[in-house]
């Protein structure tokens, strides 16, 4: 880029000095004008490439009002279920099957279950253990994905084959059936695993949930590596690489300051794209009866639950299937963004 | 190009096995046998466990497994006693192939053409509605498509029939349940691979040597541009299939998915291993065909 239009701020061109009649005049020497160096100022001012990506996202409509949506949704799961004046598994006698009411004597903005359970505590809390899942999963799948693509990526030749060969297997494994058969393995040794008492902080989470964990973390973290790779191989050609290392830096150097900061990127907007496809996964699992165990709830189990007597009540279903569905919408439409923030050559 | 078919087939077959074994030792680590109900005496157990070979060291039953495989035979279920799991796949499956093969042609045959439209019309207000729609449809799963046509076709409108599968309109409601998020998904992948190949050299030259727009649309553009899709009919196939244990569920249709969702709730192992290993060579097989399906579509595709 030219220097004389940095951040898009004409300045004014500079006289142009022959190098065979350089004649020093005394004005020449004069200090900088207060204007002179704004100017230079100006130029320092560079736009890294996260501010520039930001600006391109924040402009996108799109994205910031889904942001904006999952801001509010996990207010929602983790703020609202202080302010109400029930537990999730509290059971009001009296209070069963009722529809959404507000008045002095119920106050149930959803209604109740059966068991005579406000829903709309439930939805809140499910909605929080579906977030939780999708971003804990997430994490998992990120750190086994980075590093495995990387190291394939980064080692190249025989190790690169073989470890991409055995991503193409995993990834030919049909996955929601090996999740499913996890699951039913894992769930009571797991269980009797909590039970002796190792790990007693984790087993308040659940076995189910930490069936999920384990099973996503070991299935879905393939596409994830495959992209890191995919973006290593690439940098690693690049020119930049090259002179970096034709100066002696040593592949520490290399990781650290040109790889990693580089496939940032891709991670985000893979990250992002996990997210939402982990809860739509655990709401399947959920729906099937496999997911988190009663009286826990997640935005599956609530619809499953509400499946029996949906004829007669059918808000039951629809207020934890309109969440999951905007969680997931807001989600994918955020991944667009960024996606289209960080690489502007992808929009179409 | 016969090299190359072996190698695939080759792998596919490697897949299989693989499949088959992690299925296999996954089973076998579950804690007690399948017998080990509270009414059985001790020497039914034992007379049940020699009968399936349970007694034997673990590689000799791997090893009596994997014969068994390979004669495509998938052992006993345990719960539907006198039933093979070959026996209820062959009155079961059919049931959910038929439901199954129309939401794949549904989500094909109406997403590939609407993508393409929106292609054409590309930030046109047509472009903009079907996109909007098309982003609302991924993101909703296919259980609550499914309740939702349930509650206001069947239910409250009551103009299609809600529960089995006896005539074609009890076919309309799961199908469309089952295909509307793929169908979504295949739009919106047809629409950008559609106006990535309107941008590139070889349309600007089929337009500039005076062809018609019918022709540079259908013989130069939609060859490549719907290699995407062909390469989605794999994870489609997936989707569609285990879309069906919650479709099924839903609307009480006697297939495979409600039976293998059931057999999950009995723990009936090995129907939950042949299920899986049925569909996951079924996977295999649809994956091996897109494969193979490439090369003849995109000619440009080399095989090493």
């Amino acid at each position: 880029m030219d220097k004389q239009t940095v951040n898009n701020v004409k300045l004014p061109p500079k006289p142009v000095l022959d190098p065979f009649k350089i004649k020093l005049t005394p004005e020449m020497m004069l200090p900088a004008t207060k204007e002179e160096r704004e100017q230079l100022i100006m130029m320092r001012e560079s736009i890294t490439y996260w501010q520039d990506a930001m600006r391109r996202l924040r402009a996108n409509k799109v994205a910031m009002v889904c942001l904006a949506l999952i801001i509010l949704i996990i207010l929602f799961a983790f703020v609202g279920p202080l302010l109400m004046p029930y537990t999730y598994d509290q059971q009001i006698r009296g209070h069963e099957r009722l529809a959404p009411v507000i008045n002095s004597e119920f106050f149930h903005p959803f209604g109740t279950d059966n068991l005579g359970r406000d829903l709309c505590v439930r939805v809140m809390i499910g909605t929080r253990i579906s977030l939780v899942i999708g971003v804990v999963s997430t994490m998992f799948i990120v750190v086994i994905g980075v590093l495995y693509g990387a190291i394939s990526g980064f080692a190249g030749g025989a190790v690169d084959m073989v470890m991409m060969r055995i991503c193409e297997i995993i990834y030919s494994i049909p996955t929601v059936l090996i999740i499913i058969l996890l699951n039913i393995v894992l769930k009571e040794p797991m269980q009797r695993f909590f039970d002796a008492g190792h790990l007693a902080s984790l087993s308040s989470v659940g076995t189910g949930l930490i069936c999920i964990f384990v099973t996503f973390a070991l299935l879905y973290w393939v596409s994830m590596a495959r992209m890191v790779r995919g973006e290593i191989l690439a940098l690693k050609n690049s020119e930049y690489v090259t002179a970096s290392r034709a100066l002696g830096a040593s592949n520490r150097w290399i990781i650290i300051k040109h790889l990693v900061p580089n496939c940032i990127g891709t991670v985000v907007v893979t990250t992002t794209f996990q997210i939402p496809s982990s809860i739509f996964t655990e709401s399947f699992l959920s729906f099937i009866g496999l997911g988190v165990s009663a009286p826990m709830a997640s935005l599956g189990s609530l619809v499953n639950d509400a499946l029996n007597g949906f004829q007669t009540a059918p808000y039951r279903l629809f207020i934890p299937a309109i969440v999951l569905a905007l969680i997931i919408l807001a989600m994918n439409q955020l991944g667009d963004g960024l996606r289209d923030a960080l690489d502007p050559k992808m929009r179409n | 190009m016969t090299r190359f078919v072996i190698r695939r087939v080759l792998s596919a077959l490697l897949t299989l096995f693989i499949i088959a074994t992690i299925t296999f030792f996954l089973m076998n680590m579950i804690p007690g046998g399948p017998f080990n109900t509270e009414r059985a005496s001790a020497k039914t157990v034992e007379m049940m466990e020699t009968k399936y070979g349970l007694n034997k060291p673990i590689f000799e039953q791997y090893l009596m497994y994997l014969k068994r495989l390979i004669r495509l035979d998938l052992g006993d279920s345990y719960k539907r006693i006198g039933f093979s799991v070959n026996q209820i796949l062959g009155e079961k499956f059919p049931v959910s192939a038929g439901v199954g093969v129309v939401a794949i042609l549904l989500s094909v045959l109406i997403g590939v053409p609407v993508g393409i439209i929106a292609a054409f019309k590309h930030n046109k207000p047509l472009d903009r509605i079907v996109m909007f729609i098309a982003n609302l449809g991924i993101a909703v799963p296919n259980f609550v498509m499914a309740t939702a046509l349930l509650f206001f076709f069947g239910v409250q409108l009551g103009w299609l029939p809600t529960l089995g599968l006896k005539t074609w309109q009890h076919y309309i409601m799961p199908a469309l349940a089952l295909s509307f998020n793929p169908m979504c998904y295949i739009s919106r992948l047809m629409r950008s691979s559609m106006l990535d190949v309107l941008r590139q050299d070889y349309i600007k030259t089929a337009r500039a040597k005076g062809l018609q727009e019918k022709v540079v649309l259908f013989k130069h553009a939609l060859r490549n541009a719907i290699l995407p899709v062909v390469t989605y009919l794999g994870p489609l196939t997936a989707g569609i299939l285990t879309g069906g244990f919650v479709i099924e569920k839903i609307f009480t249709i006697p297939g495979m998915g409600k039976f293998f969702v059931e057999s999950i709730n009995n723990r009936d192992y090995p129907l939950i291993m042949g299920v899986t290993i049925f569909y996951s060579a079924l996977l295999v097989l649809m994956n091996l065909i897109v494969d193979l399906l490439y090369g003849v579509i995109d000619r440009r595709i080399k095989y090493e």
